[in-house]
């Protein structure tokens, strides 16, 4: 027989009802417990010096804080490992931005962000997404007049041919910035050649975009 | 250490403390965080928490109903006792008719009851109600054995 005991102020609630009502803490506090260490990596410390590893916790629990929304909208079931860890790479195309802080219901905010999340931890889905994107844009910029100014391409791209989206390669300024948006992967894959530094397109052939 | 607002899942106090400091120490600041964390429109207030919150600088905070830095009026709280060789003895002491069943698996039996144990409290007023102390029994069934043929 093992015995355990709690300490209380509760004198209305029945026995029963108090200690499961204390024991629940196992599904709230302690599973926080197992998200911060084992999904955002708060059970490991990045190094010796407290400041540092202090900072490292308060970012775990700033990613929680975060992530429990993608965990209301439904996204944990897909992620490969957890919640925790969709929202946290979801949150990366938008470093450097600052939002309001999370308001209640949890829910609301992150239904709207639930499509991104699933998309997050899905790389076909991604892939559908990315080639539907690129040929509507396609066929948007596919409407503007041609322009007469020249393609300024960023230099290591200088020997690099046009591949089969030829309205972004032909629209001037937009081309441009679009060359420096290597995120978006709005141009064909490339390989690396032998030679450092120079990058060509695929063959003609073998083009899939 | 981390204060969790239970209801909406989101971490309200947390603080990184050194791997030698006990787990009961300075806990007070942490709550008083947590509760200031909370929005206005919060009326009611419940703490729980495991054995390192039965910390005397806690609880007599928790029980004043005109506590400092902290939301006014009552706060009820459970949190997990620590066993002593005393409360131990008042446990087993207490009559069978007190125990209640808890639940029953299919490994284990459990049972609760409310204890008579009132400890000596060293500070705070005296006229305040005492804590009230809950038992919680786990016993592990016994099966027969086979008969060997």
């Amino acid at each position: 027989m093992k015995y355990f005991a709690g300490v209380t102020n509760l004198w209305e609630w029945p026995p029963k009802r108090l200690l499961a009502w204390h024991r629940e803490k196992a599904g709230s506090i302690e599973a926080l417990h197992d998200v911060i260490k084992n999904q955002l990596a708060g059970g490991v410390m990045p190094c010796g010096r407290f400041g540092a590893n202090a900072a490292w916790l308060r970012l775990a629990v700033l990613t929680y804080n975060r992530a429990d929304g993608a965990e209301a909208a439904g996204a944990a079931p897909g992620a490969p490992d957890g919640a925790a860890q969709a929202a946290a790479l979801s949150d990366l195309p938008h470093s450097g931005k600052t939002g309001p802080p999370r308001a209640p219901p949890p829910a609301a905010a992150a239904a709207e962000l639930a499509t991104v999340f699933q998309l997050a931890v899905r790389p076909a889905l991604v892939a559908f997404a990315r080639a539907r994107l690129i040929r509507e844009v396609a066929t948007l910029f596919a409407s503007f007049p041609p322009t007469t100014e020249t393609t300024r391409a960023p230099a290591a791209s200088r020997t690099a041919r046009a591949c089969s989206l030829d309205p972004f390669r032909h629209s001037g300024p937009l081309s441009s910035l679009l060359d420096h948006l290597s995120g978006l992967s709005l141009h064909c894959p490339r390989r690396v050649l032998a030679s450092y530094g120079r990058i060509t397109d695929y063959e003609p052939g073998t083009r899939r975009c | 250490m981390l204060a969790l607002w239970a209801e909406m899942n989101v971490v309200v106090a947390d603080e990184f403390r050194d791997g030698n400091v006990p787990a009961h120490q300075e806990l007070l600041p942490i709550a008083q965080r947590a509760f200031q964390a909370l929005p206005e429109t919060v009326r009611e207030f419940y703490w729980r928490g495991d054995s390192a919150c039965q910390e005397q600088s806690l609880l007599a905070w928790l029980r004043d109903e005109q506590r400092p830095q902290g939301p006014q009026g009552f706060v009820g709280f459970a949190v997990s006792a620590r066993m002593n060789a005393a409360l131990h003895a008042e446990i087993v002491a207490t009559v069978e008719a007190r125990w209640q069943p808890y639940s029953e698996a299919s490994r284990a039996i459990k049972e609760c009851a409310e204890v008579d144990y009132v400890p000596a409290e060293s500070v705070g007023p005296r006229d305040r109600e005492p804590l009230r102390y809950v038992a919680f029994a786990r016993s592990n069934r016994r099966y027969l054995p086979t008969a060997v043929r």
